[in-house]
Parts: C-alpha cells; sequence; structure tokens
C-alpha cells in the first residue's frame, strides 16, 4: 500500500494556513479558501460533494504529542 | 468483520526558508465526525500517548457545536505545555464502523492539520498495529 504524501501541498505557498478539500484518502487537492466553506464551495463547483476537510498548517513541524 | 488498511501519510518538515529538513510518516486516517445533521470528514492522527480525543475548535464550530458551550471544561498537559479543551459528544464513522465518542475541542489547535484519536475513546473500539517500517495501519473491530 503505497504512503499518501503531502510534500507538493506543503511546499506549495498557496496553500499555507489554508483550508483544503481533498478526495478521501488521497493528497488531490479540490479546493481552497480562507474559510472551510470556501474550500467545500470550490470543491462542490468541481463535482465533489464529500471531500475531506483539513487546514495547511502555517508551520510545518515536527512534533512530539 | 474484516480489518481495515490504510497507509501512513508522509509530511515534509520545513524551515523558515520552506525547504524541506526531513519527511515525517504519521498513522494519519480520514475520519467522519457527525453532529446532528451535519457530518464531515476529517484527519486523524491515531495516538496512543493520547488519553483522550482531540480536535482542532475549528471543527466543532463547523459541525454546529458551539465550542465554549462544552459539557466540561478540562486542561490537558503536553510537552508544549496546558491547553484548555471542551468536551462535545460526536458520532465518529471510520469505514463503515460508528461510535458515539466523548471528543475534546480547542482553539489552541486551530493550526492542526489533524485531530488526535486517543486511547480511551477510540482505542476501545479496534485492535490497532501501526506497521511503521512498512507504513501500514491495520484497524480490526472489536
Amino acid at each position: 500500500m503505497k504512503t499518501i504524501s503531502y510534500v507538493k501541498i506543503y511546499k506549495n505557498k498557496k496553500y499555507k494556513g489554508k483550508f483544503i478539500a481533498l478526495l478521501e484518502n488521497s493528497n488531490q487537492v479540490v479546493g481552497v479558501g480562507s474559510t472551510p466553506q470556501e474550500a467545500l464551495k470550490k470543491a462542490e463547483k468541481q463535482g465533489c460533494e464529500d471531500p475531506v476537510l483539513t487546514k495547511v498548517p502555517t508551520k510545518a513541524t515536527a512534533y512530539i504529542l | 468483520m474484516k480489518p481495515l488498511r490504510f497507509s501512513y501519510r508522509e509530511y515534509p518538515i520545513l524551515d523558515k526558508e520552506g525547504k524541506i529538513t526531513s519527511l515525517a510518516y504519521r498513522p494519519v486516517i480520514d475520519v467522519r465526525l457527525i453532529f446532528k445533521e451535519k457530518s464531515r470528514l476529517f484527519p486523524a492522527i491515531i495516538d496512543s500517548g493520547a488519553d483522550e480525543s482531540l480536535f482542532p475548535g475549528w471543527m466543532a464550530k463547523f459541525l454546529g457545536h458551539h465550542l465554549e458551550k462544552g459539557k466540561k471544561v478540562r486542561l490537558f498537559r503536553g510537552i508544549g505545555g496546558e491547553i484548555k479543551a471542551y468536551l462535545h459528544q460526536t458520532y465518529i464513522e471510520i469505514g463503515g464502523i460508528g461510535f458515539r465518542c466523548d471528543t475534546y475541542y480547542s482553539d489552541k489547535f486551530n493550526d492542526w492539520e489533524y485531530g488526535l484519536l486517543g486511547e480511551k475513546t477510540f482505542f476501545s473500539h479496534f485492535k490497532i498495529e501501526l506497521d511503521y517500517k512498512n507504513k501500514l495501519i491495520v484497524l480490526t473491530p472489536k
């Protein structure tokens, strides 16, 4: 099973700090916006009714939880 | 029931200039959070170091919870210090398996890309295998 990589998304400055809509279990962006609603609206326009909603963090650091 | 299989996800660790310093592989899966008529898929990390399940405050607001009107306010302590979080009952669904779950939400988590699935609420529903070498997650419903 191949890992899902978010490298391209995190490296792309247009996504930094933004809400993004993704296809489930994928790294395919179908919507982006300053609010969750804006990202979902763009996803809907692309025909994606039920995407995953997340946010690209402003700092991509290592975590110790 | 059949085990659910997922792959690990690859996240870059970036320096201040945006250059990749290393890659992190994390056991993150997409879960559906449901509250009343609203539901949405969000990513969440399987975190055996967390006692409770905790999600960013913006997710609570998106689902229609009034964040600060949570049933209980609790302080959580981690390596980064203490955070205040609010308890809201949320229905969680993964691969067609759903359960009601005490879920905490905090605005201190708003810059995070995923929630935390903790021991008390999530681990009691699945036998969990995290195979880092093969980057594979196997959840077997109990």
